[in-house]
Order: C-alpha cells, then structure tokens, then sequence
C-alpha cells in the first residue's frame, strides 16, 4: 500500500493508521495522512465517507480508537489548548448561538484569541454584509456560514480547517469570497485544509488533495501530479471485443464492440505498452476531469489505496 | 400506514414505548405489592404512601413522553416538529392527535394506577376530577411548549406559572379545603356549587387549549413564529442585560456566555412564583398570623425546590438544548474543561445570590403589606429565649449562609452527569433525584400525619445508631475520592494549581459555615450536632466538579 511520504516533521497534520468506528460501520479505516505547512489541502468524497469525523479527529472533538492524530506535534485531545488556539474552524452544520447579536459574536469570540485583528474582523463583517445588531437565530444560512467563516478567519489562525464550506453560500459568494479568502490565507504562508463534494471548487483552489471513500484514503497527493498521472484512453480494436483483459492501471472501463474508454493511472509508457499487448490502438487522449478521476476511484473496491507517483 | 393519525401514532410509540412500558411496568410492580400486602394493615399506609409517589412520578414521566416536541434550532427549546409542516395534512389535525394520544396516555396512566394500586388497599380514588385535572394540565404543558417557539424564557415563565398552579390546584377539590380555605379567603357560598363550576371551567380548558394551540401552529406553519410582543422582549434584552463591548479575558467571556445561558433561570422561576404567591395573597385582604408563616415558608423553600429543578438542566453543556454533547462552536474554543466547569459552578453561585437577593427584597415589603407579624414576633422571642445575643444574630447569618450554600448544591448536583454526554447516565440519576426528592416530600406528609406528636429528639436516636458509621464511612470515601480526582484534573492540566486550592478553600469556608449553624443552632443535642457535622462534609461537593472535569473531557473528545 502506497502512502503520502511527506515527512511528519514539516506536517502541520500528521495522522498514522487512524480508525473509527461508530457501533459496526467504520467511519475511519486505517487512514494516514500528513498535510504539509502551507497550502491549501482539499479533502473530498462522497457524503458519508469520513470526512467530517476526520476534521473532528483533527480538532480533539473525537478521540482515536486507534493511531495516532498530531496537529502541530500535538495531541488535540490531551492538549486541547494549545491546538485550538491556533486552528479555525468552519463546521458543515452552522451551530452558532442564535441568541447572540453578530457583534456580540465577534466580542465574545474575541476574548479566546489572543491574536484576533478587529480592522480585519470589521472588514470581512463589511465585506460579507453582516449587521452587528442582528441576532444569528434571524440571519439566512448563507449568512451564518459568513458569520461562522468571520469567526474563524479573524485571529489568523495558522491553520484554517473547513468543513464543506460552501453549504449555504450562493455561488457568487462561493467563488469571490469564499476562494479569494482560501486563496490569501494559503499565500500568507499559512495553511487551509476545506472538505468539499463540488470537485470543481477542489480543482480550482487546491494545491494538494486526499480522497476519501468509505473510510479509507484512496488517493493522496499533489493535484496537478494526481491529473498528469491519469489518463482518459480511447482504444480501437480491429475485431469487436466483448471485455477488455484485466489491466492493471485501469481505473474504469466502458465501451463494447471495437471502441472502449479507459481511465487509468500511471506512466504514459507502461499504458502504451499494455494497450500494445492487446492489439489494439490509442484514438484519443485526453486528461481527466477530477469528477471523472473521483468516480472512478470511487467505484474501484476499498483497500486500494493509491498515491500520484511523485509520493510515491 | 394508512393515515396520518397512525403515523403519527406510531412516531409518537416508537420514540416512546420504552418510558409508557416502563410507566406501566412500575404501576404494575406496585399494584403486585400491595395486593400482596393488602390485607395487612401494619404496612398500608407505607404502602398508599409509596403508590402515591409512584403514580406521579409515572404521571410526571409520561407528561416528558408525549411533549411531541423537537429542538428546531441548536440552542434552541422544543418546538412542534416544523418538518410535519411539509406533509399534506390540515393543522388542525397536526395539532389534535398528539394532543389526544396525550391526553389518553396521561388518562390510561392515571386510571391505571387508581385501579392497580389502590383497589387492593381498600381505598377507592376520585375518578373525574383528577382525569379532568390530568388532560386540563396536559394540554396547558402543551399549548405553552408550542406557542412560544423562539421565546425561551417567556416559555420557561408560562411552564412555571403553570406548574405552581398545577401542583397547588388540586388541593381546590378536596371537600375540606374548600370548606376551610375558602372560607378564610371570603367565599361564602356552597362548596359543591364551587366545585361544580371548577369542573366546567377544567372542561373547557381542554378545547381552549387546543384553540390556542391551534392558532399559533397554523402562524408558525405559515412563518410567524414570533409574538406580538417580542420587540417588548428585545426591548428588555437591549436595556437591561449587560451588553460588554470587550472582555478582559477568555474565562470572563465565557462567563457571560454561561450566564446568559442559564443565569437567569432560577431568579425568573422564584420570581414567578413569588408573584404567584405574593400578589394573590396581598389582593385577598389581610393574612392571619399562622398563614403568613406558611406563605413565608413556601416563599423560602421554593428556590431550593426550584436549584433541584433546574440543576438537572444547568447540568447540561447547553441547558436549552435537549443533546448532551457539546456543541462545536463551544468544544473548538481554546479552553480546558476545568474553565468550563468553573464557569458554571461561577454562574451557579451568581444565580443563587441573585436569586435570594430578590425573594428577601420581595418577602420583606410583602411581609410589610399583607402579613401578620405576630407568629413571627413568636419565633423571634423564642429565639431570645433560646439563644444568647450573640447567637441570636449569628444563627440568623450562619442559617442564611446554609440556604445558599444548599440551593448552590442543588444547582450543580448533577454537574458530572450533564456534562458527561451519556444520555442513560443523565436520564437514570434525574430519575434518582426524583424518586428521593418525591419520597422526602411525601415522606414528610406521612409524618406529620401519622407521628407521635410527643415523640422526643432523643428517642430518634435509637433508630439511627448505625448512621454516623455510614456517615464517617462516606465522608472517608468522599475524601479519598476527590484525592484522585483533584489528583487526575492536575495531571491533565485542566486547572491551574491555584484555582484547585481556591476551591478548596471555598469548599472549607462552606463546610464551616454549615458546621458553623449546626453547632449554634444545636448546642444541647450533642448526637445530632456531631450527626449533622458529618452530614456538613458530605454537603458541599468536593469531588464533583473535579469528576464533572473529567466527565467533560471525554464528552468533549467524543468518548
């Protein structure tokens, strides 16, 4: 099993062989990751994959059953203080205190970090359209992801963690604010870990990415490294086909008759050389979306883990 | 399913057969008991006493049973289920089944219990009246809960007014009350045309109630949740709650946070029933002596009552919230679960101080309005001839300093369950304080009933002699306990070493002053002073918060 090689000592995260379960479904299965410092770090799967109880192992809201979770070399369960004060965090389901006014959010929030810069809390409250006298209960959703997102943003964490993020923020907001934000905090040299299902945001903001599928760590690297590693095929036979024989870098095959399309990983060479064994010809060849790379990992059985070559 | 009665039938069922099957259960045990001991008359009254505790406290826990409410908002108190809005059914019957299913289940409880319980003993009980009584309170606790969604303390105000009036009502239909009471307050009428009239007004409580309940869910249906009157409620809220532009620290800004919370449930609540009790005594003319004194005692016992209400709710992370897990927006934030407790346990002692300021600010001008001073010219007269001068003024602080420090124990009794997230634990010790607290209540009745009224301190003592080897063995146990515990909460860093001996130094200034009026208030009675020195330590919590710490620790971390 390949795993992500960055070196724990620069990880801002490091989790080896994490696993959890809730009664007898594994929500976490043996997951290692190590999120470097710096950057911004997509997770994403499908719903219910484990992504939310990984960002909670990260936080110290869940305790490991078994392996081990540091976030800045610490323990977040046994030293909740000394992570927390240096993490944000936006949750997918908005808990703010709906008797609070949004200023009173901002003071009480305030008083827990010692870095908090109010010029840039005023800002982002102006630049999201908060009213300070509202009461949270009254705001809209997209509204109180705003005000969760000020929040988390305005001491500056070093850690950024955000979790789908873009529930409740119409696309306007999504792709201006929302991305820009994600954007500036990651070239300030600080660091953003964000789960998300819309892979076209993940393609578009991250510099790194893990994928999740029911549990276990399918696929973790680079993002650019991960598409440059998977190719989209279309091969020709000259007789009609009725299966293709086993490959072992494809990750998804569909067709019938003489033309097919496989999606596969690894080096372009290895891939020519299979297709040549077959006796068949490359027609097309194109780079895949990350929708598609998703998919196809997502419907690969679980256990295979895969990281992109540079990695590995 | 067939119909949306039965599904909401079964809903209700699912969610709730192990509390009616267990309600069920208890009366059947109990019915099983005293057919056994029926015929013998030796144990009859402990057995009607016992059947009596039980069928409220079945009655109680199916009332918790069929609220038919959910927490719409985080943070927030029941509501009607807002999602039953989407499905294609008229409100009217949205609002009439749980109603109904209530009303039966409570009915079906009640009838039970008259039957299985009391039939075996000989005693036969009122059938319409208390059934009336039963579905007029039901409906009351459900029109409150579901007319003022958003409104959490205006809610908490109606279900306390309701309940003082709930718990105090019934008294109205027995034969000698009406005759005696009524009398003392003016009414020169029948007693049986009176109680005919109460039992048509309790016959159109049910249909005001679902009227009532009716109008405001089809408002909230539509999107009007709240009342005309919540800008009044904002209003109070801008100007009179502290509004800090900054906080000095994080422990003060969760200071505030908890305080808001929960800080103003307990002098809300002995307000209420300050009013309830106040106003109508003062508006019915002057009071006799020995009345005065029975108002001043209920006025004085109610905040006690009340902390071990509310202390199962201050218990909770968040007490508007019906989960025990701590909410993200909380748990993230950079605090030790020792800060935490020691907020609540802050806002526990400001509510309490705040809460008895009131009613002694409040006593003290209805006492000087509408009270007959003469009973308590008695007691202070006695208290001279009892007392030398300087105890005559230092039991009166000593016994003030006790009444807070007991109502601040009540409100964070159940701290280390609350916060340890597991909801069978909460539920199992709320059962536990119930079961002691009605049994105590009941078990006073009994005895005022049926003692010996020339019974002498001391011949108690023969019955309890093995109590202070309890006593001493518990307070050893309690003292080793909270070694390790105190020992756990340092070596996790969840509390300064400062903080852990300014707590303990709280804890001896406590127990002193508890000791401290036992020892002025008994000075003869040497068994009892020193039985009720052992009972101080064990008193005031030592071991709590620190277990309450480590409890919040694992809830927080998920464990």
């Amino acid at each position: 099993m390949n795993l992500p090689s960055t070196s724990s000592a620069d990880a801002v995260i490091a989790i080896t062989g994490l696993t959890r379960r809730f009664g007898s479904k594994r929500a976490l299965d043996e997951v290692s990751l190590f999120v470097p410092r710096g950057g911004v770090f997509g997770l994403v799967g499908e719903n219910a994959a484990g992504k939310t109880t990984l960002i909670k192992h990260i936080l110290g809201l869940l305790k490991a059953e078994s392996g081990t979770v540091r976030v800045f070399g610490k323990n977040p369960v046994s030293d909740p203080v000394g992570v927390l004060s240096r993490v944000g965090y936006l949750a997918e389901h908005r808990d703010l205190p709906g008797w609070m006014r949004v200023d009173q959010l901002l003071c009480y929030t305030r008083a827990f970090y010692p870095g908090w810069d109010p010029q840039y809390a005023e800002q982002l409250r102006e630049q999201f359209g908060l009213d300070p006298a509202a009461r949270v209960k009254t705001l809209s959703q997209g509204q109180q992801a705003r005000a969760g997102l000020l929040i988390a943003l305005a001491f500056r964490p070093e850690l950024l963690l955000l979790d789908e993020p873009s529930s409740g923020l119409d696309p306007v907001v999504r792709r201006d604010i929302l991305e820009a934000i994600i954007r500036t905090v990651a070239d300030e040299g600080r660091t953003v870990l964000f789960s998300s299902h819309l892979l076209d945001e993940v393609e578009r903001v991250s510099d790194q990415l893990a994928m999740i599928h029911r549990g276990r760590l399918v696929l973790c690297g680079r993002l650019d490294e991960i598409k440059e590693s998977h190719r989209r095929l279309v091969l020709r036979f000259d007789s009609p086909q009725t299966a293709l024989p086993p490959m072992k870098q494809a990750l998804s095959v569909r067709g019938s008759g003489c033309e097919w399309t496989v999606l596969c990983n690894g080096e372009r060479n290895g891939l020519c050389a299979s297709v040549q064994q077959w006796g068949a010809r490359i027609v097309e060849e194109q780079v895949p979306s990350l929708d598609e790379i998703f998919m196809a990992h997502a419907g690969r059985k679980a256990g295979e883990v895969e990281s992109s070559p540079a990695l590995s | 399913m067939r119909s949306p009665a039965l599904a909401i039938a079964w809903e209700i069922w699912h969610r709730n057969r192990l509390g009616v099957v267990a309600s069920l259960s208890v009366i059947g045990v109990a019915g099983l008991v005293n057919w056994l001991v029926g015929g013998n008359s030796r144990w009859t009254g402990l057995a009607e006493i016992t059947g009596y505790v039980l069928l409220v406290l079945a009655l109680f826990f199916t009332f918790g049973c069929f609220h038919f409410t959910e927490g719409r908002r985080k943070g927030g108190f029941g509501s009607f289920p807002f999602r039953l809005f989407n499905m294609p059914v008229a409100t009217s019957r949205l609002v009439a089944f749980p109603m109904l299913y209530g009303s039966v289940a409570v009915l079906t409880v009640y009838l039970a219990g008259a039957w299985v319980i009391f039939i075996p003993l000989g005693k036969t009980q009122p059938l319409l009246w208390p059934c009336l009584y039963l579905v007029c309170g039901f409906t009351q606790f459900q029109m409150i809960i579901w007319s003022f969604p958003e409104s959490r303390y205006l809610k908490l105000l109606c279900l306390s007014l309701a309940a003082a009036v709930i718990a105090m009502g019934w008294m109205f239909f027995l034969p000698h009350i009406i005759e005696g009471t009524l009398g003392e307050l003016g009414y020169t009428g029948s007693p049986a045309l009176f109680k005919r009239y109460l039992l048509i007004g309790l016959a159109l409580t049910g249909p005001a109630a679902f009227g009532i309940s009716l109008y405001r869910v089809h408002r909230q249906r539509h999107g009007v949740t709240l009342l005309p009157f919540s800008s009044f409620g904002e209003w109070i809220s801008r100007s009179f709650l502290p509004h800090p532009k900054s906080f000095r620290s994080a422990t003060r800004a969760l200071f505030w946070h908890e305080w808001r919370q929960a800080g103003y449930v307990l002098p809300i609540g002995v307000g209420a029933i300050l009013a309830m009790t106040c106003v109508p005594t003062y508006l019915s003319g002057p009071l006799t002596a020995r009345a005065t004194l029975g108002v001043l005692s209920w006025i004085f016992l109610s905040p006690l009552l009340l902390a071990a209400i509310i202390g199962r709710g201050f218990a909770k992370p968040d007490f508007w919230n019906q989960e025990l897990n701590m909410t993200p927006f909380n748990a993230i934030r950079p605090l030790t679960s020792g800060q935490w407790v020691t907020a609540k346990l802050k806002v526990a002692a400001g509510s309490v101080l705040l809460t008895w300021g009131l009613l002694l600010y409040a006593s003290f001008i209805w006492v000087t309005f509408a009270g007959d001073f003469a009973e308590l010219d008695r007691m202070f007269r006695q208290l001279r001839f009892d007392y030398s001068p300087q105890e005559q003024w230092l039991l009166p602080v000593l016994a003030f300093s006790a009444v807070l420090i007991l109502t601040w124990r009540f409100m964070v009794s159940g701290l280390a369950m609350g916060l340890s997230g597991r909801k069978r634990w909460y539920q199992f010790s709320n059962l536990l304080t119930a079961v002691v607290w009605v049994t105590l209540v009941a078990g006073i009745i009994w005895w005022s009933d049926h003692s010996d009224r020339n019974l002498h301190l001391d011949d108690v003592w023969q019955w309890i002699t093995w109590l202070p080897l309890a006593l001493g063995g518990a307070v050893i146990a309690k003292s080793i306990l909270a070694a390790w515990v105190w020992y756990q909460v340092d070596q996790r860093q969840m509390l300064s070493r400062h903080s852990i001996y300014a707590y303990f130094g709280c804890w001896t200034l406590a127990t002193g002053l508890l000791a401290g009026s036992v020892i002025v208030a008994f000075p003869h009675a040497t068994w009892l002073r020193h039985l009720l020195i052992l009972l101080a330590l064990l008193v005031v919590p030592l071991a709590g918060p620190g277990i309450a710490m480590l409890a919040l620790a694992r809830n927080r971390s998920g464990s």
